[in-house]
């Protein structure tokens, strides 16, 4: 099997496996959910270093939501 | 300093591979093979697209309809992995065929060198449409003037003849895009495209580029092609870097140490 397809592999498992967890421990905060897979995404990528034909928009996307969430969160402690 | 792991080959279809990232566009290879690959790897992506779709459909009637943020979550992960599905390029060609065609086409240049009586380390020459060419001195062991191009089966530089030699890696760099660093191009090649190893690194020292491959898979047992033109794997190391840097290379020096697992390829820059 090629790495690009064992990345992916393992990248919906984590997904699905992190949906389950975060859900059975009564989580409802979707941008954990988010910023899971995007760390999930990126461990990923590091690690199998996937082939891509075009440019990596759902890296950038995860990335620029991750980036929102910190910030929003930050500026939550910071007005608090 | 990064390092390539194991892999297999995907194919080339354009385009940039890493964001950000400045590629190398090697030579254009013809559209034939292109147009008959793509009509089947169009119906491999559709997948991606689809499951894309799902997701994102999935994720706003929960958000929205539902109000269930489990649920939410769950389309959105779909929709990620649907769109890392969609931008992954499919492979037909499996790197244990590459290995086997590059190892056949040593056996060609064997025969070349034997009846030419080559003796010399060949140097590796960038042309200037893209292409990377051996030239095997005839006379003596001095490399050719810079920028010289090969023309016909015995060309001559600086009142030198010289054979000229399709490196087996060569048809590798046909439509190719690599990244702009020697390292990165020639871990590309060596693991993802022809497979001839588990992993490839570089780290190059003023004039020289010392090249490490882990586990090398290609066993050529054809002497003048080891000492002319090199081992599979530095062949196509030398010949990535070549064209990368765009100057001319020689294979100073290999070795296979820890048994056999590892092996280190010495490239000289003229």
């Amino acid at each position: 099997m090629e790495k690009s397809q064992i990345s992916n592999l393992v990248l919906g498992s984590f997904i699905f496996a992190t949906v389950w967890a975060l859900s059975s421990l009564g989580e409802g905060r979707i941008d954990v959910y988010v910023s899971m897979f995007a760390l999930e995404y990126f461990v990923c990528l590091a690690v199998f270093r996937p082939r891509r034909r075009c440019f990596d928009f759902p890296a950038a996307l995860l990335f620029g939501a991750f980036a929102l969430i910190v910030s929003l969160r930050v500026i939550e402690i910071l007005y608090r | 300093m990064l390092e390539a792991t194991k892999g297999a080959p995907s194919t080339q279809e354009g385009g940039q591979g890493k964001a950000a990232s400045p590629r190398y566009g090697g030579p254009q290879s013809h559209d034939n093979t292109r147009r008959s690959s793509k009509g089947g790897e169009g119906s491999g992506y559709l997948y991606g697209y689809a499951l894309t779709a799902v997701g994102a459909l999935t994720a706003l009637f929960f958000w929205f309809v539902a109000g269930s943020v489990p649920m939410t979550a769950l389309g959105i992960g779909i929709a990620v992995l649907g769109s890392s599905v969609a931008i992954t390029p499919l492979s037909p060609v499996p790197p244990a065929n590459v290995r086997r065609m590059l190892e056949s086409s040593v056996l060609n240049i064997e025969a070349l060198l034997e009846e030419m009586d080559v003796r010399s380390r060949g140097y590796y020459v960038p042309q200037p449409d893209g292409e990377v060419q051996v030239f095997a001195p005839l006379d003596g062991e001095a490399p050719p003037a810079p920028g010289a191009k090969a023309e016909g089966f015995v060309t001559s530089s600086d009142g030198r003849r010289y054979l000229i030699i399709f490196p087996p890696g060569s048809f590798l760099m046909k439509n190719a895009e690599l990244p702009a660093d020697a390292e990165g191009a020639l871990s590309e090649l060596i693991v993802d495209t022809a497979g001839l190893a588990d992993s490839a690194r570089a780290i190059e020292d003023g004039g020289r580029i010392t090249v490490e491959v882990s586990s090398p898979k290609a066993k050529i047992s054809a002497g003048r092609v080891r000492r002319t033109v090199g081992s599979l794997e530095a062949s196509v190391a030398a010949t990535a870097v070549a064209a990368v840097m765009k100057k001319t290379i020689r294979i100073a020096f290999e070795e296979e140490y820890n048994a056999g697992r590892k092996k280190r390829i010495i490239l000289e820059l003229y």
